[in-house]
């Protein structure tokens, strides 16, 4: 918003087979589907200008290192690091002011307003309290939740209320693992057929919302705030990540946790055992995006929360 | 020994082996640093086989007593490493990079250093599971490359000791190692992460003085101090403090030992009848990234290749044979299992030229600059941390330099880098070259190559042929 643009971020499942013609089958689902709306133009890529591709895992890294190529739009590449140290903080801070430079100088935009950034990153911040608070609540049905968030992330929503249930559920599940995109709404889904609570701490969840308040506008402030509020399962090392996880199961009081991966999610599929070893019920789901999939998790995570309802009976 | 040029079975080696004259076994003795009067290595492949690693019953073997140097040499590592810990010395595993910080590594006096990368190979050399099924208990399942390997190998150490540090690469990398290194912390090993970066296609101002890859000056001065951090690492470990000079000093070696396995690739790769076989130089290009834990034995090893290719080529002596000149394939990702090299070369081809990741370990490492500088611009030239075009671009321009009339694919199921690189380094290839391509998954297959994989490594060789007989 800094720099007059309208950003958009592509968390939004397009057609799958269409990015599969490109690329092999053994890829994460999640980027065969973003590649397909991609190359066919729909669910909102085809109004796309320009990318700025931040990679974090190597997936993505080769989907943005080719997209300029398979897209024939403009892409700014930034590597989000993975390790947590001051001079990796420090090389992104310098990242992200190269890749405005480098977005004024191709033309795309006049110019970066601070005043403009900072506002809209208050507006930002102001909204994700909101959500994070109803989402703690578990007052909120889990589908409109899950669309809450997505429009948080993709469509850049920002909500200054949002209508609480009278009614809180019985079971409360707490979901995290591979990104949830629009269009990938099994677990809420099941969820809210069962009446259960349902709590997204994924990266399209409360680990994604935004906490730090940045001291100015200045990209490298905003910058700083980002690096410093990521709790990616890709950060070397990851132990916080893991312990930030288990900490908002028990603080929310969840009764389980539903780590939910893609196929072929290297970086969360690892850590099952890791996340079978914490102290409450979890339940490791992996499953692509196709409708085959959708009744193998609904019966899985149905069979799941049943178990949770006979333990606290 | 001046037998013909051949072929060895292990078993033929084991006869054949009391041939060997003393004074050159005698030569063949490592870890000469660590212990008085060293520790001989000159086994045969039938010996080393009996200690674990079946497939080497399977395969055959340059009749030279330099390649059964070279085979001995590598097979030993892992008693290097055991005795090496033994004896005091520091064992730093190294992993992702595949050359870099073995530069800095080997500044350092009282360690040995390995990359534990090549523990990928285990599981086929052993024709056992073991590595792999408890890295499957510790999560790391088969979604990911043979790469788990490591890990298995971390919780058993029963391929090297524990490690008194492990060097991980991480950020620009594949998600399989990425997700194996964590888990390897997990453990309780002492791990140093560093942060690899990845060139920008199209460049932000400045190109590799070797490699010609595009990098800005803020990238390399951030993988620099990376490095530097790296260094850092070694000498809390080590309790060493390291010097611009002792960094020079290795940046020389590496540099000498790189200059030995780039020549034996232009004499071999470029050779219309190879001097040596592609098993042999899948072996002595992997000595390049960390000379295989022994600085000095490694130079006498590939120095001594590197005669008998020369000799060869003189007298117009090959292990191929036949009236025509084998087939020339160009291949691509180290194959997992090795027993594929001889099979393409039983079907009437020789490899001729590889992109095993790891050639950006063959590239001079500049000796006017500070040595960590040289050693981070080297690392924007590792084609791995690339895009997939841009590692197409390189493989493209190694065909044509070394003439291939084919280009394999053995692929990784499960790497995360496979499903981009192999689809856009088949299309360029055909598109710019017009050469037929053959793209596959390797498969674990103990105890026998796999039917499908032969059956369609013989189509194609029979493609090739035909190509080449049209052509004539």
């Amino acid at each position: 918003m800094g720099l007059g643009l309208q950003p958009w971020r592509g968390v939004v499942a397009g057609p799958e087979r269409a990015g599969e013609a490109l690329v092999r089958p053994d890829l994460c689902p999640f980027v065969k589907s973003v590649l397909g709306g991609i190359v066919t133009c729909s669910e909102g890529f085809g109004s796309v200008d320009a990318w700025a591709g931040m990679y974090t895992c190597d997936m993505t890294r080769r989907l943005f290192q080719e997209l300029e190529r398979l897209s024939g739009k403009k892409v700014f590449l930034l590597q989000f690091p993975a390790t947590r140290t001051a001079e990796s903080a420090g090389w992104f801070c310098d990242s992200v002011e190269n890749l405005a430079l480098e977005v004024v100088k191709a033309g795309f935009s006049s110019g970066y307003d601070p005043v403009a950034a900072l506002a809209w990153e208050t507006e930002r911040l102001r909204g994700a309290a909101v959500l994070r608070a109803a989402a703690l609540s578990f007052r909120v049905p889990p589908l409109i939740l899950q669309e809450l968030f997505l429009g948080f992330f993709a469509g850049n929503t920002f909500p200054r209320e949002v209508a609480l249930e009278s009614r809180t559920p019985g079971v409360r599940i707490a979901v995290t693992g591979s990104v949830m995109a629009r269009g990938d709404d099994v677990v809420p889904g099941t969820l809210a057929e069962l009446g259960a609570g349902y709590l997204p701490l994924g990266c399209t969840g409360l680990s994604g919302l935004p906490s730090t308040v940045p001291a100015d506008g200045s990209i490298r402030e905003l910058a700083l705030a980002s690096f410093n509020d990521a709790r990616c399962i890709r950060n070397r090392p990851n132990h916080g990540v893991l312990e930030w996880i288990a900490g908002q199961v028990v603080d929310s009081g969840c009764h389980g946790l539903v780590l939910k991966t893609l196929s072929f999610c290297d970086l969360w599929h690892t850590e099952k055992e890791r996340f079978r070893r914490m102290p409450f019920p979890v339940l490791v789901l992996s499953s692509d995006l196709s409708p085959g999939e959708r009744g193998r998790s609904s019966v899985r995570l149905q069979a799941f929360v049943e178990t949770l309802e006979a333990r606290n009976a | 020994m001046h037998d013909p040029v051949r072929k060895l079975t292990a078993l033929e080696w084991e006869s054949r082996k009391l041939k060997i004259p003393d004074e050159f076994a005698a030569q063949c003795r490592s870890l000469r640093g660590f212990i008085p009067g060293g520790v001989e290595y000159l086994f045969t492949p039938w010996e080393y086989s009996c200690r674990g690693d079946l497939l080497l019953r399977r395969l055959r073997f340059d009749s030279s007593p330099e390649a059964l140097r070279l085979w001995a040499f590598l097979f030993s590592e892992k008693d290097r490493l055991f005795l090496a810990k033994n004896s005091g010395a520091r064992i730093i595993a190294l992993m992702k990079d595949l050359g870099q910080t073995a530069v800095l590594a080997y500044a350092f006096p009282g360690q040995l250093s390995f990359y534990a990368d090549e523990l990928w190979w285990a599981p086929c050399f052993a024709e056992s599971t073991h590595l792999l099924d408890a890295a499957s208990d510790l999560g790391a399942t088969e979604e990911l490359c043979y790469v788990r390997a490591v890990l298995g190998a971390m919780k058993t150490l029963d391929y090297f000791p524990r490690p008194d540090l492990c060097v991980a690469g991480v950020g620009a990398c594949c998600d399989d190692f990425s997700a194996v290194m964590q888990l390897v912390e997990g453990l309780g090993m002492p791990v140093h992460w560093w942060e690899m970066t990845a060139p920008v296609p199209g460049g932000r101002g400045s190109v590799t003085p070797f490699g010609g890859v595009p990098f800005s000056e803020k990238d390399l001065a951030f993988v620099r101090g990376q490095l530097a951090g790296v260094v850092s690492a070694l000498e809390t470990t080590t309790g060493v403090r390291c010097s611009e000079e002792m960094l020079r000093g290795s940046v020389a070696l590496f540099n000498r030992l790189r200059t030995i396995v780039r020549d034996l690739r232009e004499l071999v790769y470029g050779a219309d009848y190879p001097p040596l076989p592609g098993l042999e130089m899948y072996l002595a290009e992997f000595i390049a990234i960390h000379t295989c834990s022994e600085p000095d034995q490694c130079f006498p090893v590939l120095e001594g290749l590197a005669r008998v290719a020369k000799e060869r080529l003189a007298q117009g002596l090959s292990p191929f044979k036949g009236e025509e000149p084998p087939l020339r394939i160009y291949w691509v990702y180290p194959p997992t299992d090795a027993s594929l090299i001889p099979l393409l070369e039983d079907m009437g081809g020789c490899v001729a030229g590889t992109d095993y990741f790891i050639n950006h370990a063959f590239l001079p490492l500049r000796e006017d600059t500070d040595p960590l500088t040289a050693v981070a611009e080297n690392c924007f030239d590792d084609r791995l941390l690339c895009s997939p075009a841009m590692r197409a671009d390189a493989i493209v321009r190694d065909i044509r330099h070394f003439r291939a009339e084919g280009v394999l694919l053995s692929g990784i199921f499960g790497a995360s880098h496979c499903p981009w690189d192999d689809r856009i380094i088949s299309e360029r290839v055909r598109d710019e070259l017009g050469l037929p391509v053959l793209s596959f998954d390797v498969p674990y297959s103990p105890g026998r190559v796999s039917e499908q994989v032969r059956s369609r490594i013989e189509a194609f060789m029979d493609i090739v042929r035909q190509r080449r007989e049209r052509r004539a």
